[in-house]
């Protein structure tokens, strides 16, 4: 298993009332494989990979029972040997990519800059480097956008340049966060086929994180929907569209408009994600829930198997969409 | 960047004819009339005076007097002195090394040291570090110069010791002017001796000048740097596997120093008026003292001429301060 995070939980604040934006998230992520996290903001999604790549500051805590990349435990390894893999063999791209990059540096010092910490690549050699990646991001005319500042460049092409500076090491494992959705509808198709003809091209592993239910459809391979800091359903691709077996997925992919052909309005999941003050004691689904019982309120659900699937409902929807007797 | 910088020196002329004005006008807004309080007010016989008054060129109209002004400071005419006879530019030449070098030992002093502890306080954030350099900073914010001052020559110069009291130079020395500024003048003579009496000398002016300054630079580092330190860039270079030390000193204080390097300017106005002080409290001999002297004595010309070399210094400081903008953040270089 090339990512494996067993019962991830980060906590913010401290004292008498600690938030737990993420618990008990277990996550494994095969070499070549993309995986999609879908959720709604603020569900945990992001932290998650944060946490994963070491990025969270105190006060946040983060605790796991086992967090490895390669065979290699991230949680006993000391700062210096961690920073050598982050940015080197896992890497990560965010939403907003012009104001991810640097407005005091021109793109190429940028790049190169990932170049010199990781593979010691300094000089012409460098910039060569950092010329053929704009390159093999689809950036026109690459040698003069060497030069330019961010603030010249569009979404689209400061996305490809945060992409150009992540693949800059051969990265194993790709984390794109919401990479497409500050950009242009015409210019996020663009983004993502560039990320996937990446992955296949680099053979590397693509964590996407998305709100965006029709992208997982068309890339990745496996899926897990968080719901309040928990991974609530994790399933095949195919599967997960046809036979949802949480609620809660199921009312996502109700929303998504092509599922909702010929009805006059779409299909709303009513209600927001608990926040810190209002978390239910049992299933956190349960004030949204269409299927919610008694039985639902009284313990915090488990993972569970159904299928291929795994889903965190004490009455997991059968093929029909319907809860279980 | 050429554009930018012919912009910014358009936009200074206007300002400085501002200054000429005030600095003309001043002549005539002070109470009593110059030519008496030159001469004296008693006992004036009447045709003198309209002689006087004819001679220094004050019978003519005012607006004929300004440009008549003007015309002298071109020439660099600043008038002269009532009290010495010099040439207020000469007097000024002679005295603002000093100032100078007293004002730059204090603002490299306050940059470094502001500067360090800005970045600590904003990177222990809510720490007892952060508690400490910031109450500190707020205290010597808060400290008046010439009680500063006067401790610190009580402790350091008195009870240790350590210093000098007053002056630039020990007695003992005789060190050619080369260029005003004593610590290269000494290290041009070669003798070291002389260099390190001078440093002594300098050390305590430049921390009471510089003190104001280290706490105002402290405290704006600190914000700006919490707040850059929060930009997803950082988010970005932390994600590239940086060291800490990088991200922070590369990453956010290049971006973190735009408004540092403003206030710096500004403090350079403030410091000015500092050195008023500094210079009266250590009897150093630069043109704040010059100036205090100036105004005891009412020699006008001397008040006049020094406000507006001043007030120039401190267009000239912004301006440069304008031009390091363009240095440190392209995005105001491309700016049309």
């Amino acid at each position: 298993m090339l990512l494996d995070i067993k019962n991830l939980s980060v906590t913010f604040g401290s004292g008498r009332d600690p938030f737990r934006a993420v618990s008990g998230v277990d996550l494994q992520v095969a070499a070549g494989e993309i995986v999609g996290i879908v959720g709604e903001s603020g569900s945990g999604k992001s932290v998650t990979m944060l946490a994963a790549m070491g990025l969270i500051d105190a006060p946040g805590r983060v605790t796991a029972d086992h967090l490895s990349f390669a065979g290699r435990d991230l949680l006993s390894m000391k700062p210096r040997e961690k920073r050598a893999i982050v940015g080197a063999e896992i890497s990560m791209i965010f939403q907003d990519a012009q104001s991810s990059l640097n407005p005091a540096y021109t793109v190429g010092a940028q790049l190169m800059e990932t170049l010199a910490e990781h593979q010691n690549l300094k000089g012409a050699a460098a910039r060569a480097r950092a010329l053929e990646l704009l390159e093999q991001v689809e950036i026109p005319d690459a040698r003069s956008r060497l030069a330019a500042y961010p603030h010249q460049l569009s979404g689209g092409m400061s996305q490809r340049v945060m992409i150009a500076m992540a693949i800059a090491c051969n990265p194993k494992l790709l984390i794109a966060d919401e990479p497409t959705t500050a950009l242009d509808v015409t210019v996020q198709a663009q983004i993502m086929e560039l990320l996937v003809s990446l992955q296949r091209s680099h053979d590397m592993a693509l964590i996407l994180i998305t709100h965006d239910l029709a992208v997982v459809a068309e890339v990745a391979h496996r899926v897990a929907v968080m719901y309040a800091g928990e991974i609530v359903e994790t399933a095949p691709v195919p599967q997960v569209f046809a036979t949802p077996r949480h609620p809660y997925t199921q009312a996502l992919l109700a929303s998504i408009p092509e599922h909702s052909k010929g009805a006059s309005r779409l299909n709303t999941l009513p209600g927001v994600v608990p926040g810190r003050y209002d978390r239910p004691s049992g299933c956190l689904l349960v004030p949204r829930c269409p299927y919610a019982e008694d039985a639902c309120s009284r313990a915090h659900p488990e993972l569970v198997l159904v299928g291929d699937a795994q889903a965190r409902c004490i009455k997991p929807l059968d093929d029909q969409g319907r809860p279980q007797p | 960047m050429i554009q930018f910088l012919l912009k910014r020196i358009g936009v200074v002329i206007p300002t400085f004819l501002g200054i000429t004005v005030l600095a003309f006008a001043l002549i005539h807004m002070i109470p009593g009339d110059p030519v008496l309080v030159m001469l004296g007010e008693r006992n004036i016989d009447p045709a003198y005076y309209r002689e006087a008054m004819h001679r220094m060129g004050l019978d003519l109209p005012l607006w004929q007097q300004y440009v008549n002004y003007l015309g002298r400071l071109l020439h660099g005419d600043l008038g002269t002195s009532l009290i010495t006879q010099t040439p207020v530019m000469d007097e000024f030449l002679t005295l603002f090394p000093a100032t100078l070098e007293l004002s730059i030992a204090a603002m490299v002093f306050a940059v470094v040291f502001g500067l360090a502890a800005g970045i600590v306080a904003a990177v222990k954030r809510g720490t007892a570090v952060d508690h400490t350099v910031m109450g500190a900073a707020l205290t010597g914010y808060s400290m008046p110069i010439f009680w500063w001052g006067l401790i610190l020559i009580m402790v350091v110069s008195v009870h240790l010791g350590w210093t000098p009291v007053s002056g630039r130079l020990d007695i003992e020395f005789d060190i050619p002017p080369v260029t005003g500024l004593m610590l290269v003048d000494t290290l041009l003579s070669g003798d070291s001796g002389a260099f390190a009496s001078a440093l002594e000398h300098l050390i305590l002016p430049a921390i009471v000048l510089g003190t104001i300054p280290l706490a105002v630079v402290a405290r704006m580092t600190r914000s700006a740097m919490l707040e850059v330190l929060r930009e997803d860039y950082i988010r970005t270079a932390r994600a590239k596997g940086l060291s800490r030390t990088r991200v922070i000193l590369k990453h956010a204080l290049r971006n973190a120093l735009m408004p540092v390097v403003t206030v710096i300017g500004l403090q350079v106005g403030t410091m000015l008026a500092g050195a008023v002080l500094t210079e009266t409290i250590f009897s150093w001999p630069g043109i704040g003292k010059w100036l205090i002297d100036a105004i005891s004595r009412r020699d006008y010309p001397v008040v006049q001429g020094g406000i507006l070399l001043v007030a120039s210094m401190i267009i000239l400081v912004n301006l440069l301060v304008d031009l390091l903008y363009g240095v440190i953040n392209p995005r105001i270089r491309h700016a049309r």
